[in-house]
């Protein structure tokens, strides 16, 4: 595992210390679930506090588990899919080193309450600089090996690959306000707007564009299909980088931003069905027959539920963007409860999946356990379900009693507490499944149980590396 | 479409940027919002009280910006109320209140407690305890919660809310003292005993900023919410039954913010404040106070200079909690002072007040007086708070302490930068001023702006003669932006003088309206018609107005008794002859009304002199005098202009 020369090294290296801050950041989770129930259950602890607590939460799951991962999944798909080694293994490893130490510290100074407070760009300024550098010097290592390529062709999530590392860097640029170290923000109501561009995009043109790579990748390896269409990908990767890039006034549809603007963030956010929707039924084609892999698949399961939590978030997304769902659904629980249907059930559920797929293949082995990965699976689902219902109804309760009844916010707080405590139900199960999952990596890697034959298959028909299997290229 | 390195490379750039260039950089470019009054530059205190409320996380539970949908949260937000914001936190949570006008409903003692220990003061909050930050630092966050929003105590009403609107104040029953040589002792030990003291506490601490300190629900926060706070003046407070009292304390009201004590106050404690409650507001008693003598711990000398700031800090604190019920003059007539038994005192009442030494004012000002209605502020202002007080009542009010020297002119008045930008919104209108005045302004400046009412007259430096404001905004202070500068001496005050910071009690808006009736009457001056009576019809409310009932069974009308109302508040301006050309008009920019005509009818007259001429000067007298008072002045006008009255 610490082997940093080793071929695919800097891909596992992200992905296994991904998951131990998968856990680490479902952990503070769940105390602030417990926070909102029982108020004073951290009493005193200064960074147990809620305010910052949230903070540490979001940057770990957002950054340390869930880009980590995600770019890790990347350092393994960028080989196989242009036939050559990555660029540079080492330059990988030094990214995964700088990212974990980086956010370690920025994490920490959260807790102790250095932070920007700007929702989603909290890290402090001199944790901005490593971050930005491994962003870059990720850009170029896959730059470079694209440069050199074997296989011509680029497909699907090559497209989507070489735009997430793009765009991210100027996204993460822009959104810091990192000319202005300081406070990292702009005087005056514009800094709101910068705030919720780079928020936003944080999904729609990072972990959005760099997941459907994943699953790109996934869904046509495991069901040994061809991807179904050329067109409807075209269609999915032009519309997600014109539409998405602009919705992030949605989040201020009420606030003192110019009143156009707003209207072209819900014009953009609804125009979202439309590459959603040519993603949806290009993947429900591609699996088209092949369903019943699902019983047999572990990564597949887990892909194909993130697929779906994927359509499901979009169109969710597109409606709260409507400035009369908006009325009902700002300021309350809702808008957490959609954030973790995105996050937790499309963005860690696609992730998860493709470290079943790709940790084994890394080391040549097979998933520790499968059937504690299914297990795993079953508390996964019945966890998220009850906790995003926890999320849901709490947060149409505080609409409906705030906009329709009148009443004050704190006069609705005692109303929701059966619904904070079903957040605290399912986050328990949730980690519990993590904490299985982890083990299970780390089992993997440990013991290196040998191949069961139908793996073993699979991982002859795609072990000459320098020829890419014919189902990833569909018609040109 | 082949997707080569390159097109992907090209496209994404040119798609990226051309929506980035719409939705950052244009609003980036042209969005400059102006700042408003709300958009106040911080001081150093405040500004590090900010960096420390959106370290912890404040932010992530507390919204700031008010929505056009939300209801009973202040004014909705513009964008100008930001401009000295960095980082912005508006926030996308609304798991506690919002924040954006939290400045003054609370005091800053308040908010630390509730700070450390939330559910004792808010028993239905989910807020976790901020003891961890120290005094300090919370102390710190207060400064800044307490200066966010606009500069009033709240949206406050200085006239009663729609429901109270159209009921007067109950008669209230004579006091009686208790003249029984073998009833105990009523000062502080019967006031102590009777748990009174520590109901009093309790009060001040978490009552208080609803229901008011006159116990009128007219507190910090009434304005702000859908269900107005009870006016235990009234039934059916008066007459409930002990049980009803402490269901309500303990469960709260269903659809109104009354939250359930019982979360945070034992039986005793409710039971306290309820009897306090019911003594001193339901069916109050007026009863020897017995004060004696200044206890030892309160016995000091003010360690306070008599400097500007110290005044300005004490003026702000008066005009927030005291000016209620003690008057901006401290003539004991402040606007809610009709609910309240005893009476405030009067100020100006020489004898009294001239051995009273620094301890007397701090002590009744920390613990209050019992059997009466005074809150014992110290469970809500620190220490040099009350001193500052204690200045401020000493330089202006008893004038027992020397005031500090005048500061030159360019120092009289808190002249912040915005001010200079600001112009009269359309919506204040003239006749919202007028009332306004004769009601808040005119016992001090008088009903011609001549600075010779009547609660001012003790005041040193007397109020100013707004008549003279005419000649002195060509050149004087302020002569750029004239409206502006109005309000920010009505936001602020002015320093030397006892001229209250009235941003600290009105909103925005209504200080807005009191500009646009001083500028227009007093420097443009409103061009007086040569008659306002036309055709001489009745409005209609006035139609079948009849003097009946007064002459038959509350009292008898006699213009006798209408002169000396007339001298007092007509002949200033209509000349004691009724001819119109009144000492008052001389200087006046709005000029002599006419004469009175001769043909006036009973019901018209007394429909001028309650509900006033509109767009003129003539005010509308129904806020300050009693339906007989109309009718005796009516009476004295019908003989004035020639009539007969009874005939």
């Amino acid at each position: 595992m610490l082997d940093w020369k080793r071929e695919n090294s800097a891909a596992a290296n992200f992905m296994l210390s991904a998951a131990g801050w998968l856990i680490i950041g479902t952990l503070m989770g769940l105390v602030l679930a417990i926070e909102f129930v029982f108020p004073d259950f951290a009493h005193g602890i200064p960074w147990l506090v809620f305010g910052r607590l949230r903070q540490a939460h979001v940057n770990t799951v957002l950054f340390a588990w869930l880009s980590g991962a995600m770019m890790g999944t990347w350092l393994y798909i960028v080989p196989k899919l242009t036939g050559r080694k990555i660029w540079s293994e080492v330059l990988g490893n030094i990214c995964a080193l700088l990212w974990n130490v980086g956010l370690l510290a920025g994490i920490v100074l959260i807790l102790n309450a250095y932070t920007q407070s700007r929702e989603y760009a909290e890290l402090v300024w001199a944790i901005d600089v490593p971050v930005m550098i491994v962003l870059l010097l990720n850009m170029v290592n896959i730059y470079m090996t694209v440069r050199h390529r074997v296989e011509q062709k680029l497909y699907v999530s090559m497209w989507y690959i070489i735009g997430t590392v793009m765009w991210f860097p100027m996204l993460y640029f822009i959104g810091n306000v990192m000319w202005a170290p300081p406070t990292g923000a702009l005087m005056g109501v514009n800094d709101a707007i910068f705030n919720w561009f780079y928020g936003h995009n944080v999904l729609g043109l990072w972990f959005t564009t760099g997941l459907l790579a994943v699953i790109y990748y996934i869904v046509p390896r495991e069901t040994s299909t061809p991807l179904y269409s050329h067109f409807l990908s075209l269609i999915a990767f032009w519309g997600i980088a014109f539409f998405y890039t602009g919705v992030g006034a949605h989040h201020l549809l009420w606030a003192p931003i110019p009143y156009w603007l707003k209207t072209v963030a819900v014009a953009e956010s609804f125009g979202m069905i439309i590459p959603v929707l040519a993603f949806m039924f290009n993947i429900l084609l591609t699996m088209r027959g092949n369903w019943s892999r699902l019983r047999s698949s572990v990564p597949l399961l887990f892909v194909i539920t993130g697929w779906a939590a994927y359509i499901l978030v979009s169109y969710q997304g597109s409606n709260e963007a409507l400035r009369g769902v908006n009325e009902l659904t700002h300021f309350t629980q809702y808008v957490p409860g959609h954030a973790h249907l995105a996050l937790m059930f499309f963005a860690a559920s696609t992730l998860i999946g493709a470290m079943y797929y790709m940790i084994p293949r890394i080391y040549g082995c097979s998933i520790y356990s499968t059937r504690m990965a299914k297990a795993q699976y079953a508390l996964y689902v019945i966890g998220f379900v009850t906790f995003f219902i926890g999320f849901t109804i709490a947060g149409l309760a505080q609409g409906t009693d705030w906009v329709h009844l009148g009443l004050p916010v704190w006069a609705v707080l005692p109303g929701l507490r059966p619904f904070m405590a079903l957040r605290i139900m399912g986050g328990t199960l949730l980690v519990t499944s993590f904490a299985m999952f982890g083990w299970n990596m780390v089992a993997t890697v440990v013991a290196r149980r040998p191949l069961d034959v139908p793996d073993a298959v699979m991982l002859m028909a795609s072990a000459d590396r320098h020829k890419v299997s014919p189902i990833l290229s569909e018609e040109g | 479409m082949k997707m080569t390195f390159k097109i992907i490379l090209i496209g994404g750039l040119i798609v990226f940027f051309a929506v980035v260039t719409v939705v950052v950089f244009t609003p980036a470019m042209i969005w400059k919002p102006a700042q408003t009054v709300v958009g106040e530059r911080r001081n150093v205190d405040q500004e590090r009280g900010r960096v420390l409320f959106y370290s912890n996380g404040c932010n992530y539970c507390h919204t700031q910006y008010v929505r056009d949908v939300d209801n009973g949260m202040g004014a909705t937000s513009d964008g100008g109320d930001y401009v000295f914001d960095n980082p912005m936190i508006l926030g996308s949570e609304r798991t506690g209140p919002d924040l954006s006008h939290i400045g003054r409903k609370r005091s800053m003692q308040w908010e630390v407690d509730h700070m450390r220990a939330p559910r004792e003061y808010s028993p239905m909050s989910i807020m976790p305890s901020f003891g961890f930050l120290g005094d300090k630092d919370m102390r710190t966050i207060s400064e800044y919660l307490f200066h966010l929003g606009d500069r009033t105590a709240a949206e406050r009403m200085v006239s009663s809310p729609a429901p109270y609107a159209t009921t007067t104040a109950p008669k209230m029953a004579q006091a009686i003292p208790s003249n029984d040589p073998s009833a105990p002792p009523q000062g502080w030990p019967t006031f102590i005993d009777s748990t009174l003291y520590d109901g009093k506490l309790i009060y001040t601490a978490r009552c208080l900023t609803c229901h008011g300190c006159a116990g009128n629900g007219l507190g910090h926060y009434a304005g702000t919410l859908i269900v107005t706070p009870a006016n235990f003046k009234e039934e059916p407070f008066r007459d409930m039954p002990d049980d009803q009292w402490f269901w309500h304390v303990s469960e709260g009201i269903q659809g109104s913010v009354m939250p359930p004590w019982r979360e945070s106050l034992n039986v005793a404690q409710r039971w306290a404040v309820i009897r306090y409650v019911q003594e001193v507001y339901a069916h109050p008693f007026e009863r020897d106070p017995n004060e004696g003598d200044v206890p030892k711990a309160y016995d000091k000398k003010n360690p306070l200079p008599a400097t500007l700031d110290n005044i300005q800090a004490g003026k702000e604190t008066w005009t927030r909690e005291c000016l209620p019920c003690h008057g901006d003059a401290a003539t004991g007539e402040g606007p809610y002072r009709r609910n309240i038994i005893p009476l405030p005192p009067s100020f100006t009442d020489k004898n009294h007040y001239d051995p009273f030494t620094d301890g007397d004012y701090f002590w009744r000002i920390s613990e209050g007086v019992p059997w009466t209605a005074m809150p014992t502020w110290k469970v809500q202002y620190t220490e040099m708070q009350r001193w500052q007080l204690v200045v401020y009542i000493r330089t202006m009010f008893t004038q027992t302490t020397k005031r500090p020297a005048d500061p030159p002119k360019s120092e009289r008045f808190n002249y912040p930068a915005i001010y200079k930008t600001l112009h009269l919104p359309k919506a204040a209108t003239y006749e919202a001023g007028k009332k306004q005045f004769l009601v808040l302004c005119s016992h001090c400046h008088g009903l011609t702006g001549a600075g010779d009412g009547a609660a001012g007259s003790y005041l040193n430096p007397k109020p100013a003669d707004l008549r003279k404001l005419k000649t002195g905004i060509k050149t004087g202070e302020g002569s750029d932006n004239y409206e502006g500068s109005l309000l920010s001496r009505m936001t602020f005050g002015i320093r030397n003088s006892a001229m209250p910071s009235w941003g600290e009690f009105l909103p925005e808006h209504e200080r807005w309206t009191d500009v646009r009736f001083v500028k227009e009457s007093f420097v443009d001056g409103k061009p007086t018609p040569a008659s306002v009576m036309g055709d001489g019809r009745v409005p209609a409310p006035y139609v079948r107005t009849d003097p009946g009932i007064f002459q038959s069974e509350i009292g008898t009308i006699s213009p006798d008794a209408g002169k000396p109302l007339y001298d007092q508040y007509c002949a200033a301006c209509h000349g004691s002859d009724g001819q119109g050309a009144g000492p008052g008009t001389k200087t006046l920019a709005s000029g002599a009304p006419a004469a009175l005509p001769k043909d006036m009818s009973n019901a018209y007259i007394f429909s001028r002199i309650r509900a006033g001429a509109p767009d003129t000067m003539m005010y509308g007298f129904d806020p300050l005098l009693q339906e007989i008072d109309i009718w005796n002045l009516t009476a004295y006008i019908r003989q004035l202009t020639g009539g007969v009255w009874g005939g």
